[in-house]
This record gives C-alpha cells, structure tokens and sequence, in this order.
C-alpha cells in the first residue's frame, strides 16, 4: 500500500481532512492508506519514513511559519521521491521559491473553503494513484547531480539524453522531459555510473527507453521530445541489437 | 644578413603564418576540421609570396583576411571580435617568432662555439627547424600562461563588448602591429645588424606589453566611470519610489491609527449593548487588524538585501520598465543579505531572462513574473518564473533565432548560453512545470 501522511496542527481541521484523503482513496479504489495523521512535526518523524510516500503538510505549525518548509526539506532529503502537497493559508506564499527547494506536487490553499481542498485533495491523489508504478518502479532508479552544493535528482524514466559541448568545457548538459539543465561532469564517468544508459557517440549518452526511432541512413536517433543527435559508426551495430530488444 | 635557401625560408614564414591563425582560433575558440584546410592553403599561398617581400608579407596576410572578413560579413560591418582576435595573433606571432630566432641564434652559436653568422648559413637546416621548434614552444608556454587567466580575459572581452569599445580596442591593435611590421621591414632593408634589430624589438615588445596594459586600465576606468554614472541615475530612481512608498505607508499608518480608535470607541459601544451579531463582527474586525500590522511596506524593497549594484539596479530597471508594460515583477528573497561578486555575465544574462519573461506575459491573462533569489550555502540559485500558455519545447527555444513570437529575432536564450557556456561558475537550469517556465540561473561562490 502507498502511504499517506497528514500534518496538520488544528484538530477540526485534521478531522476535516482525514476524512477527504480516506474519501479520496475510496472514491478513486487507489492502493493507498492513510498511514499518519499528526499535529506536530516531531510525531512524523517518530518512525524512519518509507521509500516513497504522499504527504499532506499545513505551513504553519503552532505559529511557526517555516514549519511545514522545514518537515518538507527532511522528506524531500529523506525520500526523494517524496509527493508533496502544501495546504495553507498564506496566500503569499514563495511558490517559485517553493519550487526550487522542495518541488511540491501541489499547493492547497485553505481561504477557498473546505469544498476546495476536498476536490484538490482528490485530484492529488488521482494523480499520485496515475503515476504510482513509476514511483515504484523507479525509486531506486534516480539521476542525481550536483551543482555547488545543491543536490539535484530526477526520475531515471525522465532522462532523456547527456551531452557535452565543445563550447562548454568541463560542463555536461542534461536533457529530460520537461528539463534542461547543466553541471560539471565528464560523459565517461556517468556512462560508467549508470549503466542503462548508452554512449552512442564521444559526446552523447542516451536513454534508450525514450527514443523515438533511429535513423540508420542518417545515423541519427530521434526521441520522445523531438530532439536528435547523431550516432558513431563504430556503435550502429551496438545500437541496432539493444533496439531490437527493447 | 644571413642567406637561407628558399624552400627552408617557405617552411619559416608557413610556421609563422599557420601559427598565427591557430593563435586566433584559440583567442576565438573556434576549431573545426575545414579551417585546418583554409588555414595550410591560405599560409601555404602567403609563405610563397614572403619569399619575394620580406616581412610585408605578414601584413598583406593580415589585410587580406580581414578584407576577406568585411567582404564575407552580411552587412560589410567587421567582425570586432574576429579582428581584434587577429591582430592581436598577429602580434603575438611577430614577437613569438623574432624571440624564437634569436633563440635559436644563441643555441646554434653555444652548440657550435662560434660565435659568427657564418655558422647559420652553414648550419641553416639546423637552425630554420630550431627556429620553427622554438617558435611552436614559445606558443606553448603563451596559450598554458594565457589560460591561466582566462576567467579575467573573458571579463574583459565582455566589458568591451558590454561598453562598445572594440573599434578602439581594434584601432590601438592594428597600429602596434603595423609598427612592428615598419620596424621590421626599415631594419631588414637597411640591414641593421641584429643586436640592433633584437634591441629594437625587445623595446618594441616592452611597449606592446604596456600599451595592452594601458588598455586594459582604460577599460576598467571607463567601465567604472559609466557604472558610476548609471549608479547615480538607478539610486535616483529608487529614492524617487521609496519616497513614494513612504508616503503610501504613512497613510496606511494615519488608517490604522483610525482605525484602532473607532475600535476602540465601539468597545465602548458594546459593553453597554448585548448583541451576539454585533460582538461576532467585533471580534471579527479584532482578528483584521492582526493581518493590517503585517502589510508589507513594498515588496521591491526588499532588494535592498542584494549587495551587488549592478544587479540590483538591474532589477530596479526591470521592475519599472515592467511596470510601464503592466506587467508586475513579483520578488522572492529569503534572506536579508545576499553577497554577489561582481560579475558582468550574471547582469546581462539575467536581464535577457527577465526581458523574455516581461515579453511573455505582457500580451496574456496573467501579467506576473516572478524573480526568486535562493540560497544554499555558496550557491546562489536565480529563477525567473513565468506563466506559459501554449506547449513549450524546451530544447527548441535554445536553438539559435528561436521565439515563440512572429517578428522577433529570439537570439536571447542563445547569448545565455553563450554567457554560461563562457563562465565555471554559473550554470542554466531551465524546467516547465505546472504551465510555468522556470529559467534558473547558479551563480557558485557567492557568500
């Protein structure tokens, strides 16, 4: 079962969302259970947490504003997968912030009434429930890189390709669905960390699983999200053979 | 005057020349396979000429590549960057290669233990290799010392650019190596002895050395006087709004202080009254007035807490221009100081990002950017958010002349790149998510 957890310090209001998640989970026939529903920050932390997990969290914790921010950053540290939804009542909230730091999967906002958090609360969980074997699947399957001493990973399914350029040296260039980012790496020390991606040429290293096809005449892979790059004669013949197997 | 055969005087001025070229493509970090080809023809083609008019032959190269350069460009401008690159190889391989033949001289003299012209003549297969050797290394030893100072040179290029200063950067070049050349060129053809043409040339090369020194001071001095200037203007405007903002305060604080005596006489009001409504409303009015202390007196204000004042000023021209268009810049800043070096690139990349958003918005629903400034330790993230509305491709907006407009050039999010590519410490991180574009540039080593 996917655990769900709630943190929430008003007692009216816990009860108030208690009841909206188990709705939610009934409603949707999701493989999930409520599994936590507290009122401080040290009642979630009594257990080790899951490796993967939904949680429910109020900002605002007995006054403290960065209460909730604070939980969040331990999740997110702890299970990196972690689903986050924030429910508050701050409405200038740093949501651009927010989503560097912690990347939520939604914001609730409390001033639109109880029957507005019981249908953000449902879709969340509709939406946690549509992804749930990729979480499954891939919770042990991350792409992680570093910047300064920001650490950043991503699902593995997500990757679309690495590459270097001759402009940027010393820099590798990281390509997902929906991302593009930079970092200081060298393609022959990820090609060696992670193994199910494959180096199709000196300045590429690909995820297979996302290409859309190959051309062979060209020697040009196409993927998922339109981009292409090309393929070293040396590996056509390696390339053909993990196609035909996918 | 030492006689040398042609073919090994050939070899000599295709060293020089080739080397000069592989010289400007590092200065301009460009190298593909095909200017190999074009590089040997062109100096192969040169050389030859050389042989008939002594040292001339280096300018008549250099001429012609940049005429070349003027003839080939879409509106006859010349390539700034291109040309000073040039000449500047040029110079360099002038003195490089002087330098390499007296070395060489003195290594065939100790070797030999003769100390006459005589020997180089006899010796002349020895000491042309020597010569193009030597030259090679001393290249070696330029690019490994230059590369230490890249980060400083990109810094500089930039500030010419940023400044519109190539002309006379170009200008000042150009007429050192022309002076070079003259000099060369009077001392072979009046057959000035060598210990003369190389004391000469050392001067000339000390000279070199100071002029290029001198530049970069002008530079540095007009960068300051024109950030000096702008300074004066941005803090102008800021007065200007901060007055504005205090005024707005001071009323809301004349309200409040309205407001806390009409409460406080409907206390009184309700003491000698029973109504449940009436104390319901009261105590809901008590509770606003909690929300009425916390108003913010401005949220551009706040970045002040960013101690840097180029992007500070930045963010303040932003934030007004926006404005004008209707558009609001929304600022997110966590923490009450931020220390940035100084560093032209983050200001001018940040500006193309936080132009786009504006651009974007202005025409939709949501006229709402948002600039968020996040610390962890020495990292310093800068995201500039804004609302999408239709499908995004991602890696397509970083092809060169991409927009998501009609009419619009879009080389922005390439000269980002380029301005990241250049640095080590600033990366581009750039995500969609929720229907919002989110443009993130790290700035590493800022306290």
């Amino acid at each position: 079962m996917f655990p769900v957890f709630l943190l929430e310090d008003n007692d009216i209001q816990r009860q108030h969302y208690k009841t909206f998640i188990n709705n939610g989970i009934m409603i949707n026939d999701a493989p999930m259970e409520l599994k936590k529903a507290v009122a401080t920050t040290e009642d979630l932390f009594t257990d080790p947490l899951p490796e993967q997990g939904l949680f429910f969290l109020d900002m605002e914790i007995n006054s403290n504003k960065m209460a909730g921010l604070e939980a969040a950053t331990k999740i997110r540290h702890q299970v990196p997968l972690a689903q986050i939804v924030f429910i508050t009542t701050h409405d200038e909230l740093s949501i651009v912030t927010l989503e560097r730091r912690i990347a939520p999967l939604d914001y609730i906002l409390k001033d639109k009434g109880f029957d507005d958090i019981k249908e953000r609360i449902n879709n969340d969980i509709q939406s946690v429930q549509l992804n749930i074997e990729k979480y499954t699947h891939y919770s042990q399957n991350l792409f992680g890189y570093k910047i300064g001493e920001r650490y950043f990973s991503i699902i593995m399914d997500d990757v679309i390709m690495l590459l270097t350029e001759k402009s940027a040296p010393g820099k590798v260039t990281l390509i997902a669905k929906n991302q593009r980012a930079e970092f200081i790496g060298s393609l022959n020390a990820l090609e060696e960390q992670y193994t199910n991606l494959f180096r199709c040429d000196r300045s590429y290293l690909v995820n297979l699983e996302n290409i859309n096809s190959f051309d062979s005449s060209k020697k040009e892979l196409s993927f998922i999200d339109g981009s292409t790059c090309k393929v070293s004669f040396r590996k056509t013949k390696e390339l053909t053979e993990k196609i035909k197997k996918l | 005057m030492v006689y040398i055969d042609w073919n090994l005087s050939l070899v000599n001025n295709f060293a020089i020349l080739f080397l000069m070229l592989q010289l400007t493509h590092y200065f301009l970090k460009e190298f593909k396979p095909l200017y190999i080809l074009t590089d040997i023809l062109g100096a192969l083609i040169f050389a030859y000429i050389g042989l008939f008019i002594d040292d001339i032959f280096i300018l008549l190269f250099v001429g012609f590549i940049l005429a070349m350069q003027l003839a080939l460009a879409k509106n006859h401008k010349l390539d700034l960057k291109a040309a000073i690159s040039l000449v500047m190889a040029a110079n360099l391989q002038l003195i490089i290669s002087s330098l390499a033949t007296y070395i060489a001289r003195i290594l065939l003299f100790i070797s030999s233990g003769q100390w006459r012209l005589r020997t180089l003549e006899k010796y002349q297969n020895i000491f042309i290799g020597l010569t193009v050797i030597v030259t090679v290394m001393l290249a070696l030893v330029f690019i490994i010392v230059v590369s230490q100072f890249r980060d400083r040179i990109t810094q500089t290029r930039l500030q010419i650019e940023h400044y519109h200063l190539g002309k006379r950067v170009f200008m000042i070049s150009l007429s050192v190596f022309i002076s070079l050349i003259v000099i060369m060129t009077i001392s072979d053809f009046q057959e000035v002895t060598a210990t003369i043409q190389a004391a000469l040339i050392i001067i000339f090369t000390i000279l070199i050395g100071f002029t290029y020194w001198q530049v970069t001071f002008f530079i540095k001095t007009f960068a300051l006087q024109t950030e000096a200037k702008e300074k004066i203007e941005r803090n102008e405007q800021l007065n200007n709004y901060l007055t504005l903002v205090q005024k707005q305060y001071t009323e809301l604080r004349k309200f409040k202080h309205d407001f806390q005596n009409i409460m406080l006489s409907l206390n009184q009001v309700l003491e000698d009254n029973d109504s449940k409504q009436l104390k319901y409303y009261y105590s809901a009015l008590l509770s606003e007035e909690k929300d009425l202390n916390s108003v913010q007196n401005g949220r551009i204000t706040q970045i002040q807490a960013i101690d840097n004042d180029a992007i500070r000023g930045l963010l303040i021209q932003k934030f007004f221009s926006a404005k004008a268009r209707d558009v609001n810049i929304n600022f997110e800043l966590d923490q009450k100081h931020y220390k940035i070096k100084p560093n032209i690139s983050i200001v001018r990349a940040l500006g193309i990002l936080l132009d786009n958003a504006i651009e974007h918005v202005q025409n939709s629903e949501d006229k709402t950017v948002t600039c968020a400034f996040l610390k962890t330790g020495k990292t310093l993230e800068i995201t500039v958010d804004n609302k999408i509305n239709e499908d995004v491709n991602l890696n397509q907006i970083f092809d060169c002349g991409f927009s998501t407009k009609k009419n619009h050039t879009g080389f922005g999010l390439t000269n980002v790149k380029e301005l990241v590519d250049h640095s080590e410490d600033l990366f581009l991180d750039s995500k969609i998510i929720h229907n919002h574009l989110m443009m993130t540039l790290i700035v590493l080593g800022s306290e």
